[in-house]
């Protein structure tokens, strides 16, 4: 038993506790030191060290860290508890009105009414409330599709409370039960009191200290519920913010549920999980406290034991609650009622205008910013080129064409339309045969852009085409004809889909199940992944004696497979995703792979495996840095990890020529001169439109490396590759020997580019009306200014352009569905 | 087809177990969910098991005899137990790891998996999270009955007639206070079906739990590229038929050891404790 003059260290410290979060909630935003919404992009310099976001501790300007977007966690803090906690309120409340009246109808009605209602809160009881909130806002919210900016407030509010209520209910009802059986109730019943009055005058007041214990106990849960949904990715006003390249979408206003969102994705820089959940677990705690205290204080309170609150309670009964209550149990009673009703009807109003505002953030979408460019962006030419490009043939698709057009090393060109009908056409543009294929041309919906659509066709070589739809994969000649066909387990997916090697066609489908197709049809074999939900993350690799690499897994966690030429596996390795910290986080699943020219390292975003045993290699490098920009430190040490290093690249594939480390934002060259090696540190890269370019293969001619990436609508040339974020315009570059860096913007309008990695070389075009032609330039990065190509009339349009370096060609699509193929032989210089 | 006749073949196809297949796959429902059942069912009998014998120890050493009480730290414990929500214990156990892999160079492994299913290593950080907050009301309610029956007049009398403490704690104190904590159990076990669903997508563990939430949080299914989960019917109906199962399997089961271990329930029916 409790000794009775004991300190209530419970409540005392639950207390304070608890004040410290209203003063935070009250005081927070206002003393705030920057804007919650205030992102730092780019780079700054931090201690003499170029640093971009997430910033750790200790940061100056950001004391907490920040975000990956570069807001302020310790402002965002202060301005979360504000929101999360008038919602937590909200909430408790709600579950604890229900709580007590049913608790009060269970505990006090009688006969079926009763077991109805004790029925009701067993029920409720068994559920796990997170359980109940998940349904329930799935159901509410978000049950339409995905990326709807979803739960608000009174989906919250029916999610927690739809069972919440039960543990009140059972508290109550157990005490309502106990008094019950009192012998003043007794007596009071006895003396002719009705039930109503029983229940007001001698049940109810003695339930509320137990109902404020509650109430307590109700906020703590009702915090810790709408962490673990805010974990899970369900807060109010949005779905979790992710980073996925561009655009820049962040949900705006914080509150402690979205900042516990990004928990798993930056698991390697926590500090914003560490500061929520922190609130989170003080707050709990808090309230628990003060629920324990106040248990403890009732427990105690001992009738007849006079304390300075019992007498000033007895003097307040005596002289103000008592006449007051007489005066309005009289002669006031119903005007106050109606009055009282009317202020709270009111009263619900405002505080539903007043909290609707700041319950819902508003979702802002920022633009991103350019840090830099060293070109200036192309102007149109006043001045006509002259025209040196021809217009060989043309054909106008009955329906729109969706995907490039497949040109074969032979020259022949495959035309696929929106009906899948499938053209043939010979170089010379006589139609060799057509039909319609029995599926359309397959989507993939893994990507972020919900648009894509791939070229289901292969080029087999020796006049065979292979074609990839949903349910097989199947030949057809020269004369159109179908050779053999393959069916699939599973849909195809277009990451890593169709690859010849070797005569043989490998594809991967859905569920990363590898097949390999012989050159007859004939089914090799399949390999299929032991693991749960694998979908494939890279395309496949093969080695010269025909073992294949490829990367799948579930959920941004990465797995490399090896298979060896006869299908079997060789060996498999999850990547550790811990080692390279953010280089994982917020870009699509899909990476590159690249062997090594001696097919001995296999290069995975940011980690090197062996080849032959699958075991990640780490590199700790003594390295001799050499800054360009700034030589500060001319001699570092620099360990592969604390580079953060996005992707590796092999300059020619070879080791000894160098290796190319992208991190963010520089560009890392490692050479090995006899026993050390020596990585070159080059000049930053624009930020935001190499992030853009990451997933795209670093390009290496003789003196320059692209990285590029180019609108959604635009062609794949067929050496780029398409970068997955939907809006970028940038091709940004490097060149070796000067260190110099920079990016073009292609001009928005109706221009569209190609890239010729050869010879280092855009090309934009534009389309002009009245008269109808297009205008064509060339820009290189060594040239200030783009130089004049060509201007071609009868093309009204373009949606996307395809060079054919070897037939000296040039391929426009227009968005009539017109296909155009001109000659530019003579314009083009010679790789 | 009129709608009787296709519903009548949904059912037998439910009969059948035949859920389909995943959307956008040829591959069948059934078999990765009978996976995904064994991996959670695992483990929440492991966390039951973990919480329920170093709960009960716990409550055990922390009530004290003479005079009958609950032991300070006992209280503190279980004050900061209750409060610390699951998914923050396991994100600071798995921050911890990478920090501790970070601080060890290159070659510095780390000391347990942190994430991946596994009936070895994987299974230590997952279990400890998923029966911490179980352990410790099991902990805390034992102790606080224990001690209240260590008050009674019984085991004055018992010690009187010469008892040993032992015997009194276990015979007879624990023995009247079985009823609450089987209740308490069966609270347990609610508590930890709803800390799986956490703990499991946490620690990336391949369960019912963790696939509920890529059944029914957009974000996360999409960002995982499995978006082809996301609202899938079958799915979300065979969990939440599996899920009901445990509640009632595990209600059925208390009610059944209530029922034979509280004599007073044995007796007259109909009656109310």
């Amino acid at each position: 038993m409790v000794k009775p003059r004991a300190f209530n260290w419970a409540l005392i410290f639950g207390t304070l506790l608890i004040a410290f979060t209203v003063v935070l909630a009250i005081w927070g935003p206002a003393w705030a030191p920057r804007d919650p919404l205030e992102r730092t992009t780019g780079l700054i310099k931090i201690n003499g060290e170029w640093d971009r976001a997430p910033f750790p501790p200790g940061t100056p300007g950001f004391p907490l860290g920040s975000d990956e977007g570069g807001r302020d966690i310790l402002t965002r803090v202060l301005w979360a508890v504000r929101p999360t906690m008038q919602m937590v309120l909200v909430v408790a409340l709600v579950r604890l009105g229900m709580g007590v009246l049913i608790g009060l109808i269970s505990g006090g009605g009688r006969g079926q009414i009763s077991t109805f209602f004790e029925t009701l809160t067993s029920t409720a009881l068994t559920v796990p409330t997170l359980l109940v909130a998940l349904a329930v806002l799935f159901k509410v919210n978000l049950g339409d599709m995905p990326g709807v900016y979803g739960p608000r407030l009174w989906s919250f509010i029916l999610g927690l409370a739809l069972t919440g209520w039960a543990e009140t209910a059972q508290v109550i009802r157990e005490q309502t039960r106990v008094l019950l059986s009192q012998a003043y109730v007794e007596a009071a019943r006895a003396l002719g009191a009705s039930r109503i009055r029983t229940f007001r005058r001698h049940i109810v007041p003695h339930l509320m200290p137990l109902v404020w214990i509650q109430f307590a106990f109700e906020v703590g849960a009702t915090l810790m519920l709408t962490g673990g949904l805010g974990f899970l990715g369900l807060f109010i006003g949005g779905i979790a913010p992710m980073l996925e390249g561009d655009p820049f979408v962040l949900s705006g206003y914080p509150e402690l549920g979205e900042m516990l969102s990004t928990t798993i994705n930056v698991i390697v820089q926590p500090w914003g999980m560490v500061a929520a959940g922190s609130v989170v677990f003080l707050t709990v705690l808090g309230f628990n406290l003060l629920g324990q205290g106040l248990r403890v204080r009732w427990l105690r309170a001992r009738p007849g034991r006079e304390t300075v609150f019992t007498r000033l309670g007895l003097w307040l009964d005596e002289y103000v609650s008592y006449p007051v209550g007489e005066l309005l149990r009289g002669p006031l009673r119903v005007p106050l009622q109606g009055g009282a009703l009317l202020l709270g009807i009111g009263a619900l109003l405002w505080v539903g205008n007043w909290l609707r505002p700041r319950l819902t953030p508003q979702i802002e979408q920022l633009p991103t910013t350019i840090v830099e460019s060293f070109i200036p962006e192309p102007t149109p030419t006043s001045t006509p080129p002259p025209a040196q490009a021809q217009l060989l043939w043309s054909f106008e698709a009955p329906t729109g064409l969706p995907v490039p057009p497949l040109v074969t090393r032979d020259g022949n060109i495959f035309l696929i339309t929106h009906q899948a009908e499938l053209y043939a056409f010979s170089p010379d543009g006589t139609l060799r045969w057509q039909q319609v294929l029995t599926a359309p041309p397959f989507t993939d919906m893994d990507q972020d852009t919900f648009t894509d659509v791939t070229l289901p066709l292969v080029d087999l070589g020796g006049g065979m085409i292979g074609i990839v739809n949903e349910k097989r994969v199947y030949a057809l000649n020269a004369m159109g004809e179908e050779v053999w066909d393959v069916p699939l387990d599973a849909p195809p997916s277009y990451k890593g889909c169709c690859t010849l090697s070797a005569g043989a066609l490998y594809l991967l489908d859905h569920a990363s199940g590898l097949y390999a197709i012989g050159q007859n049809g004939e089914p090799l074999w399949k390999y299929t992944p032991e693991s749960e939900f694998v979908s494939p993350g890279s395309a496949p690799v093969f080695a010269s004696d025909g073992r294949v690499f490829f990367a799948a897994g579930p959920e941004g966690r990465m797995s490399l497979y090896a298979v060896s030429p006869n299908g079997t596996g060789l060996w498999e390795t999850e990547v550790p995703k811990e080692r390279f910290g953010s280089a994982f986080i917020g870009i699509n699943d899909f990476r590159w792979l690249d062997l090594s020219a001696d097919e001995t390292v296999i290069f995975l975003s940011g980690d090197a495996f062996d080849a032959t045993t699958g075991t990640v290699l780490t590199f700790d490098l003594e390295t001799r840095v050499v800054e360009i920009e700034q030589a500060q430190n001319p001699n570092e040490t620099i360990t592969a990890e604390s580079l953060g290093i996005r992707r590796w690249g092999m300059r020619m594939g070879e080791w000894n020529e160098g290796l190319y480390l992208l991190t963010d934002p520089y560009l890392f060259e490692l050479t090995r001169q006899a026993d050390t090696l020596i990585l070159e540190r080059y000049a930053p890269l624009n930020f935001f439109s190499f992030a853009r370019g990451l997933l795209a293969p670093p390009l290496f001619t003789n003196e320059t490396v692209w990285t590029y990436s180019v609108d959604a609508n635009d062609l794949n040339d067929t050496v780029f590759l398409k970068d997955p974020g939907a809006h970028s315009r940038f091709l940004t570059w490097a060149d070796l020997t000067t260190s110099e860096s920079g990016t073009i913007e292609i001009p928005r309008g109706d221009y569209v580019a190609a890239l010729d990695a050869g010879t280092g070389t855009a090309y934009l075009c534009r389309a002009q009306r009245n008269p109808d032609q297009i205008t064509c330039e060339r820009r290189t990065p060594w040239e200030s200014a783009p130089t004049p190509w060509f201007m071609l009339e009868g093309i009204r349009n373009i949606k996307y352009i395809q060079l054919d370096q070897e037939a000296g060609r040039f391929y426009v699509f227009g968005k009539n569905n017109v296909f155009y193929v001109v000659d530019v032989g003579a314009t083009l210089p010679k790789p | 087809m009129p709608l009787f006749p296709a519903y009548f073949d949904h059912l037998q196809q439910i009969l059948r177990f035949g859920l389909g297949t995943f959307p956008g796959t040829n591959e069948a429902v059934a078999p990765r969910l009978v996976q995904a059942l064994w991996a959670s069912l695992g483990l929440l009998m492991l966390a039951l098991v973990l919480s329920l014998g170093v709960g009960l120890v716990l409550g055990l050493r922390a009530t004290r005899a003479n005079p009958p009480g609950v032991a300070r730290w006992m209280t503190l414990f279980s004050t900061f137990g209750l409060a610390m929500p699951s998914f923050y214990l396991g994100s600071l156990l798995i921050v911890g790891g990478i920090y501790y892999a970070i601080q060890g160079g290159p070659n510095a492994d780390i000391p347990l998996p942190l994430q991946g299913f596994g009936w070895d290593a994987h299974l230590v950080l997952p279990l400890f999270v998923l029966a911490f907050r179980p352990t410790v009301q099991i902990a805390q309610v034992t102790a606080d009955l224990l001690a209240g029956e260590l008050g009674k007049q019984y085991v004055t009398a018992a010690r009187s007639l010469g008892h040993t403490e032992r015997r009194i704690r276990w015979r007879y104190a624990l023995r009247n206070t079985l009823v609450p904590v089987i209740v308490t159990i069966s609270n347990a076990f609610r508590l930890l079906i709803g800390e799986l669903i956490l703990v499991e997508y946490l620690f990336a563990w391949p369960g019912l739990g963790r696939l509920l939430v890529l059944v029914l949080v957009p974000a996360r299914s999409f960002l995982a590229g499995s978006s082809y989960l996301f609202a899938y019917p079958p799915l979300i109906a065979a969990i939440v038929a599996i899920f009901a199962a445990w509640f009632l399997l595990g209600d059925l089961v208390a009610g059944t050891l209530i029922r034979g271990f509280d004599p007073r329930t044995q007796g007259e029916e109909g009656r109310h404790g």
